[in-house]
């Protein structure tokens, strides 16, 4: 590298580091205020507290926080478990099979990613098996929704294991389910992985779908809590940016401890080299 | 080498049927056909009937009364334009920007890790708690934005009070969202470009420019277009930030498809609802097969 790029470069550098204030100072702003008094936090500007308010925190928390916590981790758990197995284990004998009716089903799951969720049909379809309102119901709909999407990512990532495998393992006596859990779900790992995380971040951050599917505020998941927290609280911006913290909170620490794993999970199926 | 040609001829013993069994699909195709395509084939029956809040069974079938009724109705005309100035300055904002900070990331930045670490964190946050910050940022009343404005001697604007300042800030929430991952994204393509092509290029004297144009432009292009099938879809899409930030108000002036239908639910009109639905669907379906015969990579996503 010559002087003259290694110094267009630093330049560069500099700027790229200037326009991250765009992302920064909002979260920044978020965080400082969530500390702030009621008075101090109407001034949404990143000073540092004058008195810093934990107590804030202690607030948000009565108000039903940790039953929303304890609905979320439920049904994004519940979602991601059943998505990814339902999906691979399609995937698995679609790939493998590859018959006529196999493709045809692939072509129709691969439309699923561009309908839009048909809501009031869910509703009126949950009412009448007696699923709506509840926490397992939302979570057989996330599975349905996100089906398409999981399953075509299953789908390459099994082409791309060889059929070799399953030959020397049917020799050996295994098929259909044993032969899916001894010699395939040992090498699904990572794109469980993937397709995990992926998930985990649509379920845990969704408004639309529990909004509709859920009635009662005791089932309510976090971003609905948040959403009516701010509906009642939306001059304490003090209270709704500890909210805001605290719903976070989850995603951050999980992309903190696990960044490769969040940042190729949430682009997954989208880089095409 | 004796096993391999045996496991060679037993290829055609294998029994398919026996093997991957279809019984294994019974689960996953029975959810998804409950959950996903009764509601979004037969489900969209409840918009030729009288279903609303008063009236939740005994259902009739009206015909085309609430499909004429909506497009009747003069919020539909609001959303459909909405939903698609929404999609499209999100699609053309992120795609852009997404490209142009990948590129100069990709002229080995020292802080290029930390940077991107940096600019994906909101793609991880919930559209809810980014709607939340941008009505912070875009509060008539020490807003960050109108702070901002002040300091340079300009007027407060009452961003969320008139319809096209506040899809403008609803769009600049979504745009805010999303760069990072389109840079993320374009810049793993780059990446994946082999260094070779880009050696040859050089050796053959050609400038940076030459070089983009006709090397990694047309090889990141794949990447490129699924992006943007991607953001236009769920830009099409938008709900939350809109509903968090605005509800679809001051009357109707920031509506979009996912709102509207979502307000119409709420105002008890459950069979106009499901019409809206019902036209949305088939209006996505129309633009993903439109951008299929324009970009005919769509198959390249799986």
């Amino acid at each position: 590298m010559n002087k003259r790029t290694k110094k267009t470069n630093l330049i560069l550098e500099i700027i790229l580091w200037v326009f991250s204030l765009v992302t920064i100072y909002p979260l920044l702003m978020i965080l400082l205020t969530s500390f702030k008094s009621k008075g101090e936090a109407a001034y949404l500007n990143i000073n540092i507290p004058s008195e810093w308010h934990f107590e804030n925190y202690v607030t948000v928390l009565e108000k039903n926080f940790l039953q929303s916590l304890g609905n979320s981790v439920f049904i994004t758990f519940l979602s991601v478990l059943l998505v990814t197995s339902l999906s691979s284990l399609f995937a698995f004998i679609i790939v493998r099979r590859d018959t006529r009716l196999c493709r045809g089903f692939y072509r129709v799951i691969t439309m699923g990613i561009i309908a839009p969720f048909a809501a009031l049909p869910t509703i009126r379809l949950l009412q009448t098996i007696g699923l709506y309102g509840s926490r397992v119901g939302l979570s057989l709909v996330y599975s349905a929704l996100y089906m398409p999407f999981t399953t075509m990512l299953f789908s390459s990532f099994i082409r791309g294991i060889p059929k070799e495998l399953d030959e020397a393992a049917v020799m050996d006596g295994a098929h259909g389910p044993g032969l899916f859990v001894k010699v395939l779900l040992p090498l699904l790992k990572p794109i469980l992985a993937t397709t995990g995380i992926l998930n985990f971040m649509w379920v845990w951050n969704e408004l639309q779908i529990p909004m509709y599917l859920l009635n009662s505020s005791s089932k309510w998941t976090l971003p609905l809590s948040v959403y009516n927290f701010y509906g009642q609280f939306s001059r304490s911006w003090n209270l709704v940016c500890a909210d805001v913290v605290l719903v976070s909170l989850p995603v951050i620490l999980l992309y903190i401890f696990a960044q490769k794993w969040v940042i190729d999970g949430m682009t997954a199926g989208a880089v095409k080299g | 080498m004796k096993a391999c040609l045996f496991l060679r001829k037993e290829k055609n013993v294998m029994n398919k049927k026996k093997v991957y069994p279809y019984y294994m699909l019974y689960v996953p195709v029975i959810v998804f056909v409950i959950f996903f395509i009764i509601p979004s084939t037969i489900g969209y029956f409840y918009a030729f009937t009288n279903w609303s809040a008063a009236r939740t069974s005994g259902l009739k079938f009206i015909g085309l009364q609430n499909i004429i009724e909506v497009l009747s109705n003069y919020k539909v005309p609001i959303a459909f334009v909405n939903t698609i100035v929404y999609a499209l300055i999100k699609t053309i904002c992120v795609t852009v920007l997404g490209f142009v900070f990948a590129y100069i990331l990709n002229r080995k930045i020292r802080t290029q890790t930390a940077l991107r670490t940096v600019y994906f964190i909101p793609s991880i946050l919930s559209a809810l708690v980014v709607g939340l910050i941008f009505s912070a940022l875009f509060q008539t009343r020490h807003g960050t934005i109108n702070s901002m404005l002040n300091a340079l001697g300009l007027a407060s604007v009452d961003w969320i009070g008139s319809r096209w300042s506040a899809v403008f800030a609803i769009a600049v929430a979504e745009v805010w969202r999303n760069v990072g991952y389109a840079i993320v994204i374009t810049l793993a393509g780059m990446q994946s470009i082999s260094s070779d092509y880009l050696e040859a290029a050089r050796l053959d004297g050609a400038s940076e420019w030459q070089i983009f144009r006709n090397v990694t432009l047309p090889l990141i292009m794949p990447t490129v277009n699924v992006n943007i099938l991607f953001s236009l879809i769920y830009g099409l899409k938008m709900f939350d930030l809109i509903y968090v930030m605005t509800g679809g108000g001051p009357g109707s002036a920031t509506e979009s498809f996912g709102t509207l239908m979502m307000n119409e639910m709420s105002a008890g009109r459950y069979g106009q609802s499901v019409a809206i639905n019902l036209i949305f669907t088939i209006f996505l379906v129309i633009v993903s097969m439109v951008y299929n015969r324009v970009s005919s990579r769509w198959e390249r996503v799986d």
